[in-house]
């Protein structure tokens, strides 16, 4: 679930990560008939659909134009810390609004990255080659280190 | 800003709230996958009642002998009978290009995105013929209208009701696929395409 909720709030602001989410949903349901545990994990395989499904997507188009009442009780992303409630929203904001400044292709490198996953892993959810998805996590870090501002937030937060 | 800082944040995410039970979650996508299948059967049957209610109406009316059948009837009924069947197989290619678009949602990124372009690219496509068929068809109403007056099958006010009101729908569906053409379908196509080609650049 942890994928999916990740992936979503990376691709789309708070008002619109229940639609990405229910659409991955719909897309891992449809998929998974052709999913083959002989060619790769599960895990790669819903990392594909989800970050395929939010490459994809587009907020303007609403194939079913309803919710799934499910999504009302569904698990959110938080913090671990005891004191997170407060300002949780606020640093889930502020930690994806920073991804979300990236080219789409580059957030989904770095999150998979931020998720400890190979760049062979990598290689295999985007199609890239592992020297290029090294190359793309130095250039993210050089803009990281370079966007203005960020640490003080950060410490804010 | 330190990247380390950033993994530190990151690491730190919980997931939190209840979690819905599987069967639960399975059981409504289920239902919603098979909403929309019978929205898309549904208007599948509509078209098809139409077509066959529109023959049956020609054939009963015939050997009814309330309205017999002329060349220019015969000719109109063949004429949307071919229409109908050129409909079906364009929503069947589309149908099949939208299926393996969802096959492609669980390989890779680069192949994921190519299904979804050739998707769009066959709507682009459905769009085109749509605005090129719109006016014909206005057209051939109008002219086998004019036809059928003139062999005295009709009544004045039912041609010139027939023509305005196909004219008019014919205005407002050619409008409407314009529209998601110009504002939806192209800037989409191009966003993907760069994508694309970004993936391809750089492909295993």
């Amino acid at each position: 679930m942890g994928i999916l909720l990740k992936t979503a709030h990376a691709f789309a602001a708070s008002a619109d990560c229940d639609d990405l989410v229910q659409e991955m949903l719909l897309a891992v349901w449809r998929a998974l008939p052709t999913y083959d545990d002989t060619r790769c994990k599960l895990s790669t395989f819903l990392y594909r659909v989800a970050n395929n499904r939010a490459q994809n997507w587009n907020r303007t188009q609403r194939r079913y134009g309803h919710k799934l009442d499910t999504l009302e009780k569904f698990p959110h992303l938080g913090f671990a810390e005891a004191n997170a409630g407060v300002d949780a929203d606020q640093r889930l904001e502020w930690l994806y609004g920073i991804i979300r400044e990236l080219p789409p292709l580059d957030r989904t490198v770095l999150m998979l990255h931020l998720d400890r996953l190979t760049h062979r892993e990598i290689g295999e959810i985007t199609g890239l080659t592992e020297n290029h998805i090294g190359v793309r996590m130095h250039r993210i870090k050089r803009w990281l280190a370079d966007r203005k501002g960020s640490a003080d937030e950060l410490r804010r937060t | 800003m330190n990247f380390e800082e950033l993994e530190k944040v990151w690491e730190k995410q919980v997931i939190a709230g209840p979690s819905p039970a599987a069967d639960h979650l399975v059981a409504e996508m289920r239902r919603d996958v098979a909403t929309a299948q019978r929205r898309v059967r549904g208007g599948i049957i509509v078209v098809a009642l139409a077509f066959a209610v529109s023959w049956l109406i020609a054939v009963g009316g015939h050997l009814a002998g309330i309205k017999l059948f002329t060349v220019v009837s015969i000719v109109a009924q063949l004429t949307f009978t071919a229409l109908f069947v050129l409909f079906l197989i364009r929503a069947r290619h589309t149908a099949r290009v939208i299926q393996s678009e969802t096959i492609a949602m669980g390989q890779n990124l680069r192949e994921s995105t190519a299904a979804t372009v050739r998707t769009i690219d066959v709507q682009v496509a459905n769009a085109k013929i749509a605005l090129m068929a719109i006016p014909l068809v206005v057209g051939v109403v109008a002219w086998l209208s004019l036809a059928l007056y003139l062999s005295g099958s009709s009544k004045g006010i039912a041609v010139t009701a027939n023509i305005a009101l196909t004219m008019v729908v014919g205005t407002v569906m050619g409008a409407a696929v314009a529209y998601r053409w110009r504002r939806h379908l192209d800037p989409r196509r191009a966003e993907l395409r760069s994508l694309l080609r970004e993936l391809d650049s750089y492909a295993r």
